[in-house]
């Protein structure tokens, strides 16, 4: 659609459009190849989640909670349930919570090895997407011989998990954590010095630190951008103060810097998920048995709120209850609602192309924005 | 922290003064019908404070409407139409009240306690 000023033109990007991982709109406003405004729009994937939330059992809408983001279901599942768990004042067993945070740093691996490939898809690299989603089959696999399911694994219950790990399934993992450098560095040598590469990225969308926190952007986006705030080490939950790791920061808050942390941020992941292995293996006698039943979850009156550090930032999950069987309020904040806001501040000034870089970049699930 | 609805945007200005210069998740909650039979929502804002590390939670009661805050916090913005849209709590001074995720001919705000879930989709509902 042509405005009246001369070379203006308003278009829509998508909401069908490929790279928008999910369904999303951009209306942009260009000059020639140049955006002057962009205007996201959002609602394409609103499913209700928590409207749905009032009318189910506390455990019929924990099946749900896995679609908030379907990229790092773990994630979601313990916001909500530690939520709960808060309310109820359940102590998790400590198996439970070894298992927890294996199962979310491999989950958080496979996020990133998504992201890696669409975000080359993206930028119009048809080849990485195929290893990189090579790689997260692996980790798919480990997690429906252990749940059951690929992605929607419905597999944390309230007090703990659903049923225990087995050495067979230890060393499957352990096996994958040690080819996965060998493999991983395939696709690290194609891309990180790659100079076309470079160039599409390098010093582009940069993203100030005090704009950062004024948007609220949170995870790898902000500590790309000079701010280190990690939530499993600002507010350590499960068994994070007992493990060794570190979350790395870069100061140039660009795209590249994003990919760099993204990538560094998988090599963490692996070593936690075997930390976690090595206790697991260790305490494997130590036999776990779910004593608490789903259906008789009592929590008492008053409101919680937790903080879950998932692949692309902050998710928290407020809960409100009224001493009944279903959950008064639930509200999901999510890091992507806030990363999608931040593209009215970034994009204008890029070209067309470079949209799918800046948008790419930040690694943004539009369920999860939408909920 | 307990504030009434009509100080909620000095006490906030007063603590981004002070360090909390991100707000990290705004979020309401319908209490309503209250004792008189009136609407109530209760609105939690959640402050961090990036020098100390603290984190600052701001409570208050709204009736139907209250001073938007994206002057100070550029992040309200989205925050603040998700609440209009779910809740239709009006937000004085926003730059953008629209509704965010429902559509524009959607009658009714669906999170608030009395709306009816009887079958019919929004844009079927009369006002």
């Amino acid at each position: 659609m042509r405005n009246n000023t001369r070379n203006k033109m308003t278009i829509n990007m998508g909401p069908q459009h490929p790279s928008t991982h999910g369904v999303l709109r951009l209306l942009l406003e260009l000059e020639g190849e140049k955006v002057l405004k962009c205007t996201p729009c959002l609602g394409y994937l609103h499913r209700g989640l928590e409207k749905a939330a009032q009318s189910r059992l506390f455990s019929q809408y924990l099946p749900m909670v896995d679609r908030v983001d379907y990229l790092s279901g773990f994630f979601c599942s313990h916001a909500y349930l530690s939520a709960l768990e808060e309310l109820s004042e359940i102590e998790l067993p400590k198996k439970a919570r070894y298992i927890r945070v294996l199962t979310m740093e491999l989950n958080r691996i496979s996020s990133h090895l998504l992201w890696f490939g669409t975000f080359l898809l993206d930028l119009g690299a048809t080849g990485p997407v195929f290893f990189a989603f090579n790689l997260r089959n692996e980790i798919l696999n480990i997690f429906e011989k252990l749940t059951g399911a690929r992605m929607m694994h419905n597999y944390y219950v309230f007090g703990g998990v659903r049923n225990d790990i087995s050495k067979e399934i230890l060393n499957e993992i352990s096996d994958f954590t040690s080819n996965f450098d060998k493999k991983f560095k395939v696709l690290e040598n194609m891309v990180t010095k790659n100079p076309v590469f470079l160039d599409r990225t390098k010093d582009l969308g940069i993203l100030n630190t005090q704009n950062a926190l004024e948007y609220s952007i949170t995870g790898v986006n902000l500590r790309a951008s000079g701010f280190n705030l990690d939530f499993r080490k600002e507010k350590p939950y499960l068994i994070y103060n007992e493990l060794e790791f570190s979350s790395p920061v870069a100061f140039e808050g660009d795209c590249y810097s994003r990919y760099l942390l993204r990538i560094e941020e998988i090599k963490i992941s692996l070593d936690l998920v075997n930390q976690c292995i090595d206790w697991l293996l260790a305490h494997y006698d130590e036999k776990y048995n779910l004593n608490i039943s789903p259906l008789n979850i009592k929590p008492k009156p008053g409101r919680a709120a937790s903080y879950t550090e998932s692949p692309r930032g902050l998710i928290m999950c407020h809960l409100a209850t009224d001493g009944g069987d279903k959950p008064k309020r639930v509200k999901w904040r999510t890091p992507s609602f806030y990363a999608i806001q931040i593209l009215e501040k970034l994009l204008p000034g890029n070209t067309l192309a470079d949209v799918t870089s800046v948008f790419g970049s930040l690694d943004i699930v539009v369920t999860e924005a939408d909920r | 922290m307990k504030t009434e609805s009509t100080q909620v945007f000095e006490t906030l200005k007063g603590l981004k003064n002070s360090g909390f210069v991100a707000l990290i998740s705004l979020m309401a909650e319908d209490l309503s019908p209250n004792t008189e039979g009136e609407d109530e929502f209760l609105l939690a804002y959640t402050l961090y404070n990036p020098v100390t590390k603290a984190f600052q939670e701001i409570e208050t009661i709204v009736n139907s409407e209250i001073q938007s805050i994206t002057t100070l916090y550029k992040s309200a913005n989205y925050d603040e139409r998700e609440i209009y849209d779910l809740f239709g709590i009006k937000f004085k001074n926003h730059p953008n009240l629209k509704r965010i995720f429902l559509n524009e001919n959607f009658c009714g705000h669906p999170l608030r306690n009395d709306y009816k879930t009887d079958g019919k989709t929004g844009s079927e509902r009369e006002e």
